[in-house]
């Protein structure tokens, strides 16, 4: 029931994000139509200064004309830019004076001429003007065009992705349940087996001969039992199923793990360092296991074992140190892989301890290191975000 | 073998677990009643019982279910046994006010345990075990003969408290070691050390309480 309802919420977690992309995109398409209306105006207002410009250049070059001949090359060279000249007494006067209308702009002059003062119009034509930008208006729609379809094509693969990512996370639920599934299914026949064993071991009047056989079955299945823990503990960590987060006091983690080994071992010697709480957080059942798992590999090979929480440069850290024979050199990365133990290691263990330990502590983002030196002992070191 | 100590009922619907959950309670005094499947409330609350221990996935019904209906009628102890280990599973388990759970397979002896620990806490049963003027508090790691202390460590102490609860049956080597020790224990010679250890701290205030038995192993009595 539990993964219905985490499939419904990741669908709309989903469609809450595929809004969120539509409203994204119509905002970036509002934000590219507001900049192209004030490319275009500048556009505009370049142009028409530069009219201006061009008027009032021409209208000094006719006032340093002297002569009508000389008068004749600048009105040439006016003409050729677009601006035609109406010059009283040498121009037909059909030229009336015109103002600055929607089509034309005009500039008025006085012009001494031969000692007289001739009035001038000069007019420049805004066809050209409204060509340049009618044709900066059509690249501008080819390039919105093109804009438009690239922003299409990316919140179609945002989408994609999005899709794709709520894909994986549904397969990872599913995953969920099939280990769930799985660890009903193998625990159920162990659990029968196990407690069978124990009821014949239990029968009373005991017989010694058979109760050394029910004795060696009640153990296999428990290891068996073992087994099945932590190779599930191992699958669920590779499910990536999120670490639960809390706030977890490494000093106190250190406490639990070591009462916890005593009552179930009581010959080793072990030794509890602490001064004050170091705080961290994650998933406590889980970072306790990994802990525990250390400090029953370590009194397995060792007399005396020290567990030391405490806060370092590198973040809140706890340490399991032993006495034992320690770890060579070139096995020091080997040991965290599953079933991989070192020769004359006890073989009571599942071989998935440290496999676990290092999955627990890297989806805690933390780091775990081994040392030995060659004096013998090892020393594990985990190390949590703050 | 004496009145019972207790009334404790079992709806688990595997045979082999449930029969050997009876035995072992049975062995330690309680007196059990096995269901195989989802009983009516009612049927359980009948035997008046001081505690349920109740598999979580029924054939025909959800252990917490049953939980919930049987808190409704009457305030009842109770420790889910799984096979499921999820943590949301044992999230539910707990919001329901379970008292504990097992995750399957379990030892029986860890079983034991939780029932004594859980009737114990509710008052059903005593803190102590008494027998013969030999007082074992396991909660507080303490035990005494005629009054006076006797200086055991953890494993005398578990040691002597199993031969108490099983007081006049004969235990092998081997089912000692299997229930006091646990799983990683082989050695016949672990359990010879600890029994003579015992009984040089136990006979300092009076006779042999720990009796062998030729060919077979250890008896608490007389």
């Amino acid at each position: 029931m539990s993964n219905v309802s985490e499939a419904s919420n990741v669908n709309r977690h989903r469609r809450t994000r595929t809004r969120l992309i539509a409203v994204a995109m119509l905002g970036i398409v509002a934000a590219l139509a507001a900049f192209i209306v004030l490319i275009t105006v500048r556009y505009r207002d370049g142009l028409e200064q530069q009219l201006r410009d061009d008027l009032a250049s021409g209208a000094n070059a006719l006032q340093d004309a002297r002569t009508p001949q000389e008068l004749k090359p600048v009105i040439g060279s006016l003409a050729a830019q677009g601006i035609s000249v109406d010059l009283a007494g040498i121009t037909a006067p059909g030229g009336t004076l015109q103002t600055s209308g929607a089509k034309t702009l005009t500039v008025r002059e006085v012009i001494p001429m031969n000692g007289t003062d001739v009035p001038a119009t000069l007019t420049g034509s805004r066809a050209t003007i409204d060509r340049q930008v009618h044709s900066l208006e059509v690249t501008e729609a080819i390039g919105a065009v093109i804009a438009l379809a690239l922003l299409a094509a990316l919140a179609r693969v945002l989408v994609l992705l999005d899709r794709a990512v709520a894909e994986a996370r549904a397969s990872e639920a599913a995953m969920r349940t099939f280990l769930a599934d799985a660890s009903h299914e193998l625990r159920t026949p162990i659990a029968a087996l196990q407690a069978t064993a124990e009821r014949l071991l239990r029968d009373q009047p005991p017989r010694p001969e058979r109760d050394a056989i029910e004795a060696q079955l009640a153990r296999d299945s428990r290891r068996l039992g073992n087994l099945v823990d932590d190779l599930l503990n191992l699958a669920r960590l590779d499910a990536r199923e999120q670490p639960h987060k809390e706030p977890v006091d490494l000093t106190d983690l250190a406490r639990t793990a070591v009462a916890a080994t005593r009552t179930t071992d009581n010959d080793a010697r072990l030794e509890l360092h602490s001064n004050g709480p170091v705080l961290t957080t994650g998933d406590r059942d889980a970072l306790l296991r990994a802990v525990r798992n250390l400090i029953d590999n370590a009194t397995a090979v060792a007399d005396t074992v020290v567990v030391e929480a405490t806060q370092t440069p590198n973040g809140p850290t706890i340490t399991v140190a032993d006495n034992g024979p320690g770890v060579p050199a070139d096995q020091r990365e080997r040991i965290f892989e599953p079933f991989v133990r070192l020769p004359n290691s006890p073989r009571s263990g599942t071989g998935l301890g440290l496999a676990i330990v290092r999955r627990t502590i890297q989806s805690h983002d933390g780091t775990i290191t081994c040392e030995s030196p060659p004096t013998g002992g090892a020393r594990f070191t985990l190390c949590l975000p703050a | 073998m004496g009145e019972s100590i207790g009334r404790v009922v079992v709806i688990e619907d595997e045979q082999p677990v449930r029969d050997a959950v009876l035995a072992a309670l049975s062995a330690e005094r309680f007196a059990a009643t096995g269901f195989d499947d989802m009983p009516h409330p009612g049927d359980v609350l009948a035997v008046a019982p001081d505690l349920a221990i109740l598999d979580v996935l029924l054939p025909s019904g959800n252990g917490f279910d049953l939980a919930k209906s049987l808190r409704q009628r009457r305030e009842l102890p109770i420790i889910f046994l799984t096979a499921r280990d999820a943590v949301a599973d044992r999230v539910a388990g707990l919001e329901l006010g379970a008292d504990d759970y097992l995750v399957k397979p379990f030892a029986l002896e860890e079983l034991m345990a939780r029932v004594r620990a859980v009737l114990r806490r509710r008052g059903a049963i005593p803190q102590v075990l008494e027998v013969e003027q030999v007082l074992v508090d396991e909660e507080h790691a303490f035990a005494t003969r005629a009054g006076k202390h006797l200086a055991l460590t953890s494993t005398e102490l578990r040691l002597l408290a199993f031969l108490m609860r099983h007081r006049g049956q004969a235990l092998s080597k081997d089912q000692l070691l299997t229930q006091v020790w646990g799983y990683d224990a082989y050695d016949h010679n672990l359990v010879e050390v600890h029994i003579s250890a015992l009984r040089r701290k136990l006979e300092m205030y009076g006779p042999r309480l720990v009796q062998t038995v030729r060919g077979i192993g250890y008896r608490f009595s007389p």
